[in-house]
């Protein structure tokens, strides 16, 4: 029975939210293949893609999470659902970190399968903590502020001051840690991500106006 | 349109976003340029100083043995370093190609295939006695002595730059033997005192001083509005839909053009006056520290409408239409991709040139000869922009008209037949 609901709560998010977003994803994937290629990367390349460019999917799938209630005006047929909505919520959002996870995956097995160099364990969990941290920031930002744009925007902010040239100054908050030789603190960020995502869909469940 | 003009003006001015995104204009750009400009910056060169700093010359003569060395020792060792899309990408060549590249050797330094081929296998070039060179200046030059020998021939400047060109296809392109790139890899050389005072009385003469810290100023605040205008513009157009006033808006008994005009328009000139009250608070500084008389103090203004007005046009352009379009936030990203090409690929032309870079760049104080030299292609190039975003925004007005109409579905692609009737 519960898994016959998860099974539904999953193809329903699949077939009507996730694809959506992973078009978006797909271009990421494009455009690392313009840029770079994926044949021979050394570490350096592969430490910009992992770092800066994987990263942006967590963004695109876990920052807007909320968009489809908010575009389609469906939260009340949601959650007019004999599953709770938190159960929902949380299913779907598994769905998507999974999704996330899945695709970063690929493009790694790509890199090493065309005989990149890198430290597959490393870049991959850096990578990884990375966008969920950017896609957590979005996610809460939306759960508090019912506005994708907000979402957008505080989720690409944080990852843009990264790039500035006087990062030294982000101290622990910088986020490309690995290329510039510093350890990549996987845990913290993964913790901060758990948080920010626990607390987002608290609020969530608590607020009655959207 | 007027009062209309004047009920977006006021939304905007009471959005938190604009005033965010203006918060953190200015900061990026003060973060990079400093609070206060640096007068020594205007400091006549001194007759014996030790260094007047690097000039980028076109002189083949000095630009071609640099260049083939720099080949001929990347060739050795098949590793070439590009920048396609201004980022750092290695290529090692296959043998197909690697047989291409010695033939481009062969014709640039007038060695037979054959020779470049054992000098290839033998590793020659790193031997003993190169080995035992401590000192890494040293070892260059005695690199270069070597390299330089294989040069047989004095080629033609055309022929040269052509060889050049099919190289740069060979290693995918974004390599050091760009049309673009070469100058400023293998042209440099240092600065003389005469050519350092020509350029210091440029900045005095020609730039008024003004025009100097102006185009920094551009090239800082550049960067900020090539991205962050993005927000408010997608902002605007998808609030109507998560308000749902989306269906009002196309039954209100406005014109499309008065509807998507007036909301551009008070987007544009509020970005404008922020940018406008951000120059001027560098303005006076030039004007107190310099005199009124040393100065011109338009200049500023000048520069920040002609160089980056078209920016915002453009940026709010694309958030326009993209979310008219798409009616999704599809634009932030669209804009973030473009801004990072568009970025990184212009890295060949950080200290003034123009090319064809949404953002221009001119990351120096001065290099006035160079912005003269260049100023058609610059107004071209800002032309450009301004057309391309004019081009945007009156396809926004189309498709707006057509949703309004009932003939366009969400998406903007897909007729519906069923409600365009």
């Amino acid at each position: 029975m519960v898994l016959e609901k998860i099974r539904k709560i999953l193809y329903s998010e699949l077939k009507h939210h996730s694809l959506y977003y992973i078009f978006p994803c797909l271009g990421i994937y494009l455009l690392i293949y313009v840029v770079f290629g994926f044949e021979k990367l050394n570490k350096d390349m592969v430490l910009i893609i992992s770092e800066r460019f994987l990263p942006l999917m967590g963004i695109v799938l876990i920052s807007l999470f909320f968009q489809p209630e908010m575009d389609n005006g469906i939260l009340q047929a949601v959650k007019s659902k004999k599953t709770s909505i938190e159960l929902t919520y949380w299913i779907r959002l598994i769905l998507r970190i999974f999704i996330y996870v899945l695709m970063t995956l690929i493009v790694f097995l790509i890199i090493k399968g065309n005989n990149g160099e890198l430290l597959f364990q490393q870049y991959f969990l850096e990578s990884i903590s990375i966008g969920l941290l950017l896609g957590s920031i979005g996610f809460f930002v939306l759960a508090i502020a019912n506005n994708i744009i907000y979402a957008c925007f505080s989720s690409l902010g944080v990852y843009l001051l990264s790039w500035l040239p006087n990062w030294r100054t982000l101290g622990i908050s910088y986020l490309f840690r690995m290329g510039k030789g510093l350890s990549p603190m996987v845990e913290f960020k993964c913790i901060i991500a758990l948080v920010l995502l626990v607390i987002g869909l608290y609020i969530k469940r608590i607020q009655k106006v959207w | 349109m007027i009062s209309l003009f004047r009920e977006e003006i006021k939304r905007v001015l009471k959005n938190p976003l604009f005033l965010l995104i203006s918060i953190l204009i200015i900061a990026f750009s003060m973060s990079q340029m400093g609070r206060k400009i640096d007068p020594r910056d205007m400091d006549k060169p001194k007759f014996h100083q030790e260094s007047y700093g690097t000039t980028y010359t076109k002189d083949k003569n000095i630009i071609k043995p640099n260049a083939i060395s720099g080949l001929l020792q990347e060739y050795l060792s098949n590793s070439y370093t590009t920048y396609p899309y201004g980022f750092y990408r290695n290529v090692e060549l296959n043998d197909k190609k690697n047989e291409e590249m010695t033939k481009l050797l062969s014709a640039l330094t007038g060695e037979s295939v054959e020779n470049l081929k054992k000098i290839k296998m033998s590793d020659k070039l790193v031997d003993d006695e190169m080995l035992s060179i401590n000192d890494a200046d040293e070892y260059m030059k005695k690199m270069n002595e070597r390299l330089s020998s294989y040069i047989k021939k004095d080629i033609g400047d055309e022929e040269f730059l052509k060889l050049m060109e099919k190289t740069d296809q060979l290693l995918g392109g974004g390599s050091s033997y760009s049309k673009s790139m070469i100058s400023m890899e293998y042209g440099g050389r240092p600065k003389t005192y005469e050519e350092a005072v020509r350029e210091h009385n440029l900045m005095i003469e020609k730039d008024k001083i003004s025009g100097a810290y102006a185009r920094l100023f551009c090239d800082y605040t550049g960067i900020a509005l090539g991205f962050l205008p993005i927000f408010l513009s997608v902002a605007f157009w998808y609030m109507d839909k998560g308000s749902k006033s989306q269906d009002i808006l196309y039954s209100k008994p406005v014109s499309t053009i008065s509807l998507i005009i007036s909301r551009y328009l008070a987007m544009l000139i509020s970005f404008t006056i922020v940018l406008v009250l951000f120059a001027s608070y560098y303005n006076f500084q030039v004007i107190s520290e310099f005199g009124l008389n040393q100065v011109d103090p338009f200049y500023f203004y000048g520069y920040t409408l002609v160089w980056l007005l078209p920016i915002i046009m453009l940026v709010l352009s694309v958030g326009t239409f993209m979310t008219i379009v798409t009616d999704s936030p599809i634009g932030i990203g669209v804009q973030l991709i473009w801004w990072f090409l568009d970025m990184f690929t212009g890295i060949s032309d950080i200290k003034g040139g123009y090319g064809h870079s949404m953002v221009l760049r001119h990351n120096i104080v001065g290099n006035t000869m160079i912005y003269m030299e260049n100023r058609g292609q610059l107004f071209l190039n800002r032309s450009l922009y301004i057309l391309l975003a004019i081009g945007l925004l009156i396809l926004s007005i189309w498709i707006y008209n057509e949703k309004r109409k009932g003939k366009v579905r969400i998406n903007g692609i897909r007729k519906n037949k069923e409600n365009s009737i």
